[in-house]
């Protein structure tokens, strides 16, 4: 009949993320732990850095803030920022001046490269890569005059083919005209505000056997005259690009960690209630573990989770009821064409013993006849949001963006 | 809580992930395993002996390794000793290395100089 707990991105300290509803300390995720400082973009559209153990409340998805949990990531680019001591390709022919042009962190350390040739531009300081791994590499690049079309390449050894492959993105509107990844890799262009983009290419594997010296680089497409920008340079492992992180070390194997999020849980609100509606608006990222989970609970045999799947499993919405009687049920749901389980849905997840629903977006989905008849009876009231397996758990740990947690004490609110 | 840093070279990337495990691997409910400690484990792989040589975009020659396999740690809440110290947990002393700068890798934000066990 009401809403019993409400969580929105909005007020912070270091270790706290603080809920809204119950309006007192038990709304808040006053765990919140994160060793090292970490970027987001804040609401003015620049990248930030963020101190240790203070939750990012992050605006890169414009509109709404969410909640940035992510999972540890080293940038393996070395000299990042100051593209000015990467090599230059057809040196002769291109100038590469320092601090020449604002950058998306709001300060004007961003090298201009100048060229006339195809294939001019900089070539990040070498890093090694090691086989049987995946690889995201991006980079900030900004046009300035001149030809607006740059090819961002990835070198050898960054994916499982010989040579470089790469894309060619028009920096004058970030639209990507030329691919070369089929099966190779994932491009992606995002717009991160004046005239700025990151140009990504992830989800690029190093096989058994592969690795050794690799780059990135950027360069012109034709050999007209042209100017960019380039900056925040990053190549991490992993199947999908992280939010950016400075490294300025120079010698070979340079590299820098942002420590994973940790936000564990908020805890012991009132919720006496054997049915209700578990809401989430959250966006998923590829992750490498099974599951990511926004659980419920009161304790490990009394619990609701939705999160969604990972790992060798499709990727998909998930949910999971576990009672006392040992009685455990958990299911993927398939996801509806028309939505994208890597952007922000809202999704409710009705509990109700012998008729279980799920709704994404306002849409019923079909889930599996087993899953939604499935009868429980839980023993202490679920009290807990945990964004884990359960309480202070290091397992199933959630990873993505999180707009808003709703908990409802009845099914009327479905 | 107390952090501390502490920088590593193992006699192998076998030894080390032995070493790693040992801080506590538990299997969740798939059978997956996953850490049960708070510590911050980087491999950062062999030790370079030479760098890799590049000419204008073309790899003319490539880094030459060591044998030594570097892990960095990011240690949370170590046991404090009743002198207030902490030390290496069990069998990481031995594989510790002391250096007078930041090394090769940075957790960012924070100092190995100032933090180091």
């Amino acid at each position: 009949m009401a809403l019993k707990y409400l969580y929105v991105p909005s007020g912070y300290k270091a270790g706290t993320a603080y809920g809204v509803l119950p309006n007192d300390s038990t709304a808040d995720f006053d765990l919140f732990q994160r060793e090292s400082t970490a970027t987001r973009t804040n609401k003015d559209g620049l990248i930030e850095l963020m101190s240790s153990n203070v939750p990012r409340i992050d605006y890169s998805d414009g509109g709404c803030p969410s909640l940035l949990l992510e999972t540890q990531r080293t940038n393996k680019c070395r000299a990042s920022e100051d593209v000015s001591v990467w090599g230059k390709n057809y040196s002769s022919t291109t100038v590469v001046n320092s601090n020449q042009v604002i950058s998306p962190d709001g300060n004007k350390n961003a090298a201009l490269v100048t060229t006339e040739v195809a294939n001019g531009g900089v070539f990040s300081l070498s890093m090694t890569t090691v086989s049987n791994t995946y690889y995201s590499s991006s980079v900030y690049a900004k046009h300035i005059s001149g030809e607006s079309k740059v090819r961002f390449v990835i070198t050898t050894n960054l994916h499982f083919g010989s040579g470089d492959k790469k894309i060619t993105v028009d920096l004058s509107n970030g639209s990507i005209v030329s691919n070369e990844l089929s099966g190779v890799a994932e491009a992606k262009v995002i717009d991160v505000g004046n005239g700025w983009y990151r140009l990504i290419i992830e989800d690029s594997n190093v096989v058994s056997g592969g690795g050794g010296s690799a780059k990135i680089a950027v360069y012109a497409d034709s050999n007209s005259f042209s100017q960019f920008s380039v900056w925040g340079g990053q190549i991490e492992v992993g199947n999908y690009t992280s939010s950016y992180i400075p490294n300025s070390g120079t010698t070979e194997g340079s590299q820098t960690t942002k420590r994973g999020d940790a936000a564990k849980y908020a805890g012991n609100f009132e919720f006496n209630s054997t049915e209700g509606v578990l809401e989430a608006r959250f966006k998923a990222v590829p992750i490498a573990i099974p599951t990511s989970r926004i659980t419920l609970g009161a304790t490990d045999s009394n619990r609701v989770t939705l999160g969604f799947l990972g790992g060798s499993n499709d990727p998909k919405p998930f949910l999971l009821i576990k009672d006392p009687s040992g009685g455990v049920d958990e299911i993927g749901v398939s996801m509806p064409s028309s939505f994208n389980l890597f952007e922000y849905n809202t999704y409710k997840f009705k509990f109700q013993s012998g008729n279980n629903e799920l709704k994404i977006n306002g849409e019923l989905v079909e889930i599996d006849n087993t899953f939604k008849t499935h009868t429980f009876l839980f023993d202490e009231a679920l009290r807990n949001i945990g964004l884990n397996y359960y309480a202070t758990s290091t397992s199933r740990v959630f990873y993505g963006g999180i707009q808003h947690i709703k908990v409802y004490d009845s099914v009327t609110d479905f | 809580m107390a952090i501390h840093i502490g920088k590593y070279a193992f006699n192998s990337k076998e030894q080390a992930i032995d070493k790693i495990e040992a801080l506590g691997v538990e299997q969740d409910e798939d059978g997956n395993p996953y850490p049960t400690h708070h510590h911050t484990v980087v491999e950062l792989g062999l030790e370079i002996l030479e760098e890799a040589v590049w000419d204008e975009g073309e790899l003319v020659s490539e880094t030459v390794f060591g044998t030594d396999y570097l892990i960095d740690v990011l240690w949370s809440d170590l046991e404090v000793e009743e002198d207030g110290s902490v030390d290496h947990p069990y069998g990481w002393k031995t594989y510790s290395v002391d250096i007078d700068t930041e090394g090769i890798h940075r957790f960012l934000g924070l100092s190995y100089q100032d933090l180091k066990i």
